[in-house]
């Protein structure tokens, strides 16, 4: 019995020392720049720890961010999926269908500006847009600052993070922000093939690689950097009316209207649909449609002209949209929900 | 040993008599109130009368509308000196005309000639900020602004208008809802009102600020906005551009 009691109160200061150690030990996050990527730019506000880190992985995954509980980051930005969620266009709370298909998270660590139309210039504001959006989480921080707050642990882990007294704005915020910085992708066949190991692409896949970078498509010229985007806006000719008007959304202008912004094409083969509505169910639809040079538009890019590819080229495209595929990163448990 | 404590003595009298003159120099000046208190009201109005929701009113294009929401900030609220220079009252607000709400400020007593605001945010505070890193209690904070923040694209909304209406002159229930939002730098616009302002020092007035939502629909000069044509917007444009100017001239002091 002396024994058992022993054990219990050795089980209780053990605990009490977990406890504690979360609240007061943070420090500094060591991240890892992948060779051939420029450093991270960290807000002064929110320079990366383990804390931070920690604490925008449990809200990333909270459904009490949405405004009947459904819905958390999470559900629309899948890991498996290069955190996008497979549908045409996103389901937010109550099954409301959103108007934009869901953009992978993958490194938005390097994103100069946020959103398809670029009106969002950090990571940290861009959060308030599916928190707000009655079609994504429901519509009001505020409603989740209170349901968060009556979260003692989560207001232990806020504070220890970021020094404040309770959980608000800035705390959600900078925690998702802190969070998503660590969605690093670097680590894909073209990756290890650029670094010296020549046997990871196939020949079909170099093949598409050099097209890609060619002046006959001129794929690179808008998907460049190590991130495949120079995050400008264009006009694709996707549709001769577009119903979502992009980047003329936010500047008025109509020489705006349906531009958006390049997207990343790391992990491209797992973020299916495709395009800002997700009109496009696959990679070979993709490459045929800028093969055929898109439809007439006013505003339509240049470069956006019929290539006159042949099969074996459209589908060597395919292969080298295929060998960007990260499988370490869709199956790295640090981004997995805590358990 | 006689001396030194004389030296004390004398020391400690002259001390005492000096503390004694500074209070009495401290009664003698006891500071003259210099300033006034000014309270101002804010008000909307339709066609010379005030709104009280939800009151139906009919534009002169016929179209029938309830005004929902109608709130807006003000910014650099400031009153015009004699000699053209501004006294700053407040630096931002948010007004929800339909509440009527009434700011009181202390103001050095004088001779003014005017006020002037900026409806909107200043471009400082609304391109590429965050909204927040502000107190709770701040307008500008995320609960401060009461929803008048685009998420979408980072800035202030400068102006909501919202209600419903009957565009159709049929006598139907208001079922066309209108929703005017502005915002983004350049649409941003300041209100400048001439008025003789005499502060007397100590006494009190009242002003009340008087928003004129039919003049945003019909303005005495400008371009009309017909609610059956535009009936909402929440980018910039055209549209926005004749919002903005025709209510920067909508207000009038009394």
């Amino acid at each position: 019995m002396r024994s058992f009691v022993f054990g219990f109160i050795l089980l209780l200061i053990a605990a009490c020392q977990s406890t504690t150690s979360v609240e007061l030990q943070d420090r500094p996050l060591r991240v890892h720049v992948p060779k051939g990527f420029k450093p991270i730019k960290y807000p002064e506000d929110n320079e990366p720890t383990e804390l931070r880190v920690l604490l925008g992985r449990h809200l990333f995954y909270d459904t009490r961010l949405s405004l009947d509980n459904t819905v958390s980051c999470g559900t629309c930005h899948v890991l498996s999926a290069a955190f996008t969620d497979g549908r045409k266009t996103s389901e937010g709370i109550l099954k409301r269908i959103g108007k934009r298909n869901a953009p992978t998270l993958a490194n938005v660590a390097w994103a100069p500006r946020f959103m398809m139309e670029g009106g969002v210039p950090t990571l940290e504001a861009q959060s308030l847009a599916p928190l707000h959006d009655t079609l994504e989480m429901g519509g009001d921080m505020m409603v989740a600052v209170a349901k968060l707050n009556r979260d003692e642990e989560l207001r232990k882990l806020a504070r220890a993070a970021y020094g404040r007294d309770s959980i608000d704005p800035f705390v959600i915020t900078r925690a998702l922000a802190a969070f998503q910085r660590t969605f690093i992708t670097a680590d894909s066949p073209y990756d290890r093939y650029k670094n010296g190991k020549t046997d990871e692409l196939t020949e079909a896949q170099i093949r598409g690689m050099e097209l890609f970078n060619s002046t006959k498509t001129m794929c690179f010229s808008c998907h460049s950097g190590p991130n495949f985007t120079d995050y400008a806006f264009y006009n694709i000719g996707l549709y001769e009316e577009y119903a979502d008007e992009g980047r003329q959304r936010l500047t008025g202008e109509d020489s705006d209207n349906g531009r958006f912004k390049t997207p990343t094409l790391r992990n491209i083969e797992l973020t299916a649909p495709y395009m800002h509505d997700g009109s496009v169910s696959s990679l070979e639809e993709v490459i045929q449609l800028y093969n055929e040079g898109g439809k007439r538009h006013r505003n339509k890019d240049a470069r956006i002209k019929p290539l006159h590819l042949t099969e074996r080229e459209q589908a060597d495209l395919v292969a080298f949209m295929k060998a960007l595929t990260d499988y370490n990163f869709v199956q790295n448990p640090a981004l997995l929900p805590l358990k | 040993m006689k001396k030194i404590i004389r030296a004390v003595f004398y020391a400690f009298t002259a001390v005492a008599l000096l503390a004694a003159c500074k209070d009495n120099k401290k009664e003698d000046t006891t500071p003259a109130v210099t300033t006034a208190t000014l309270k101002i009201s804010y008000a909307a109005h339709w066609q010379g009368n005030p709104y009280v929701h939800p009151a139906v009113v009919e534009d002169n294009f016929g179209n029938q509308l309830r005004i929902d929401k109608f709130m807006s900030y003000v910014s650099k609220l400031s009153l015009i000196k004699e000699d053209g220079s501004e006294y700053l009252l407040k630096d931002y607000s948010l007004i929800d005309f339909l509440q009527s709400p009434t700011v009181e400020f202390k103001v050095p007593a004088g001779h003014y000639t005017g006020l002037k605001f900026l409806i909107g945010v200043p471009a400082d505070v609304n391109t590429n900020t965050d909204p927040a890193p502000y107190p709770s209690d701040h307008v500008l904070s995320v609960a401060g602004s009461q929803g008048m923040f685009w998420t979408w694209a980072t800035g202030y909304i400068f102006t909501k208008l919202e209600g419903k209406a009957d565009t159709t002159a049929s006598g139907q229930p208001l079922l066309y809802p209108f929703a005017y939002h502005t915002g983004d730098d350049h649409y941003s616009r300041y209100a400048h009102l001439q008025y003789d302002l005499q502060l007397q020092p100590g006494a009190q007035y009242h002003k009340t600020l008087i928003a004129h939502v039919d003049r945003i629909f019909s303005p005495v000069q400008g371009t009309s906005i017909d609610l059956s044509d535009i009936g909402g917007f929440h980018s910039p444009g055209p549209a926005m551009a004749t919002f903005v100017n025709n209510f920067s001239n909508a207000f009038t002091l009394e």
